[in-house]
């Protein structure tokens, strides 16, 4: 059974000007110690599926539709009480620019320890200390620099620090809000490596989200590219990257500057994404897309398998 | 001393920021701490270059791109632009300089003032550096525009960065238009007066990467027309690699390598430089990383490490590299190397 199954799940938020469709009838899972990569640009809803799924949204923001069942329970439902306990102890998550979320005038290894008092009842202070300096090891940080301010750790040390802290109560989902951006290159190559190992040596499941695809290309089994609030292309890492469907997947893909091999003429993909509070009818990519057919602008594609295993794409193309 | 073609040159530019302490630290502690954001670098530019300086955080290029337009004057170093010394220029010198150096800023949503409609953004340059007539007897005359033809030079010039048709954008605010459409403005401001120098900082890097090219080219296209030069600062060392002429790798404010884009990325002989690429995702599941990722971070540039700034992350590190700061070689044709690996 897949440690995480979103099905249908809508989220709009509120505006004066009416509802923005931000994430519409998404559905997919996770497998136990598998790590999900949910690509896109800014726009395209993929930070607002991961406050969905731990139901933090902002004012505004509601779930509308849809299921997210974690362990066999559906989440939508739950109260916020209820909530609080699938938070950090069930699904844990590591946001964007997290090394300037730690507390400046408390040690970063009391921080870490208020994680886990705070989800456990009965927890002794030796125990607490004990976890916590356990905790910084499996990130890669010297047990003793709990006694550090975070002034004194770099910033690559600090988002350590914040993923250790989301481990902090043995979740069994670790979500990362694009745990590559604000890092340099060295120390976000540094921070992937660690989240691999976490995934290999613990078992652990995750969501990484970004927009960078390489970053997923390098970490994930499972890839969903997300455009305008849909998932238009998802399935096995592998299949999507060697053959990528959906002409979303496949301009964005090549407007990545390659490392390796010639230099070439930059693409990019012409327009910009929609307005979410009035999306394009049928198909939200046709507007940008140069396969465009009369068809994608009266019906929805669906998100389905066409040609090969474990790689579903929504185009009229297939 | 001018070489021919030569638009830009800075000899052993430097630039040390004080560090401001507390009041026990001022009185009982002779030692002035620096930040040491560029702290010793040479290059030249040529005609219609593009050079991009690359690096990390604490790298000093920003700082460096700021000292080249002199928005920041240097510490000591000096900077040759179009073969005249501007290291100590005054403001009022300066000032007919400006016109042919320009600067592309990386955040297109602060760089564009809110309360100026597109026009007027584009426009300002043209207003505040007027036009430059020579006359029948040589004589260089300051002369300024008429409405009819600031409008006509700013519509021509949102044509030319493809904001068409111009009429519909020379009304608006900045609010109103997307990133990438505001990254052009700042373009065509850069290049309204026909610099010939253009320092473009980080232009893309808050554009999603599917409109990143677009801007881009625009940029490189915009350069080859006018023979302008361009440096370009980015951490992406993957797109430099595909826009640049040269690339030269900084860090902790000096320069590493300095090479052909094509033979820095592809055969990098620094072990910072290798490093850095080692570090770079690629968009494919199947390649495995073929070296480890090297540890550590980059350290202080207040209190920088002695001899080689890389040393101590170094793979590669021996005694020589602790005592003594490699001088930049030139190790191959063209390509230039600070590392003793190679003395």
């Amino acid at each position: 059974m897949p440690v995480l199954e979103v099905q249908g799940l809508t989220t709009h938020y509120l505006t004066l000007r009416g509802w923005v469709r931000a994430v519409e009838n998404i559905s997919f899972n996770v497998e136990q110690g598998e790590a999900l990569g949910i690509a896109g640009e800014s726009g395209c809803g993929k930070s607002t599926v991961a406050l969905s799924l731990l139901k933090i949204l902002p004012p505004g923001g509601k779930i509308r539709g849809g299921k997210i069942v974690f362990n066999g329970q559906d989440l939508v439902p739950l109260s916020e009480s209820e909530m609080r306990r699938i938070r950090w102890k069930g699904i844990s998550i590591v946001f964007q620019g997290a090394m300037n979320a730690l507390n400046p005038v408390f040690k970063v290894g009391d921080q870490i320890a208020e994680a886990i008092k705070t989800h456990e009842q009965g927890v002794s202070s030796s125990e607490v200390r004990e976890r916590v300096a356990k905790l910084l090891e499996t990130v890669g940080i010297e047990p003793s620099r709990a006694n550090n301010y975070p002034h004194e750790f770099s910033g690559g040390m600090r988002q350590r620090a914040l993923i250790a802290m989301a481990l902090a109560a043995n979740p069994v989902l670790l979500i990362g809000d694009e745990p590559g951006t604000a890092l340099d290159v060295i120390v976000q190559a540094q921070t992937l490596k660690l989240l691999r190992d976490l995934k290999d040596r613990l078992g652990l499941s995750m969501i990484l989200i970004s927009h960078d695809l390489s970053i997923i290309a390098e970490t994930c089994e499972k890839v969903a590219i997300m455009y305008a609030g849909k998932i238009v292309e998802y399935g096995d890492a592998r299949a999507i990257f060697k053959n990528p469907m959906h002409p979303y997947t496949q301009g964005l893909i090549k407007a990545f500057p390659s490392i390796k091999g010639e230099r070439v003429r930059l693409t990019s993909i012409p327009g910009q994404p929609p307005n979410l509070l009035k999306p394009p009818p049928a198909c939200r990519f046709n507007p940008r897309c140069p396969y465009v057919m009369d068809v994608c602008k009266r019906e929805e594609p669906l998100l389905v398998e066409h040609s090969e295993k474990n790689h579903l794409a929504a185009c009229h193309l297939y | 001393m001018e070489v021919q073609g030569e638009v830009l040159r800075i000899e052993n530019l430097r630039k040390w920021y004080p560090l401001k302490r507390g009041f026990f630290e001022t009185v009982f502690s002779r030692e002035e701490l620096n930040v040491k954001a560029v702290d010793g670098v040479s290059f030249s530019l040529s005609k219609g270059e593009i050079f991009a300086l690359a690096g990390e955080s604490g790298s000093g290029k920003t700082t460096l791109g700021k000292v080249l337009l002199r928005l920041v004057d240097p510490s000591s170093g000096h900077i040759f632009f179009e073969g005249k010394d501007i290291t100590s220029l005054k403001d009022r010198e300066l000032k007919p300089l400006r016109r042919r150096m320009q600067i592309v800023f990386q955040d297109p949503f602060e760089s564009l003032n809110p309360r100026m409609i597109i026009k007027e953004i584009v426009a300002e340059p043209l207003r505040v550096q007027g036009e430059i007539e020579v006359d029948e007897k040589g004589r260089t005359r300051h002369k300024r525009l008429g409405e009819e033809e600031v409008e006509e030079r700013v519509k021509k010039m949102l044509s030319e960065v493809e904001l068409v048709p111009p009429e519909e954008y020379l009304y608006r605010f900045p609010h109103e238009l997307s990133g990438g459409q505001r990254q052009r403005v700042a373009v065509a401001r850069a290049f309204i007066l026909d610099p010939s120098f253009i320092v473009a900082d980080e232009p893309v890097s808050m554009l999603d990467v599917s409109i990143r090219a677009e801007i881009v080219n625009l940029m490189v296209d915009l350069v080859r027309k006018s023979s302008a030069s361009i440096v370009f600062i980015s951490h992406d060392i993957a797109l430099a690699k595909h826009i640049a002429d040269r690339i030269a790798v900084l860090y902790l404010g000096k320069m590493m390598e300095l090479g052909s884009a094509l033979t820095v990325v592809d055969k990098p002989l620094h072990p910072y430089t290798q490093a850095l690429i080692a570090a770079v995702p690629v968009p494919d599941p199947d390649s495995k990383r073929t070296k480890d990722v090297i540890s550590g971070e980059i350290p202080s540039p207040v209190d920088p490490p002695s001899g080689c700034r890389f040393h101590t992350r170094c793979p590669y590190a021996h005694e020589r590299c602790v005592n003594e700061e490699p001088a930049l070689r030139e190790v191959e044709e063209k390509h230039f190397v600070a590392c003793h690996l190679y003395d």
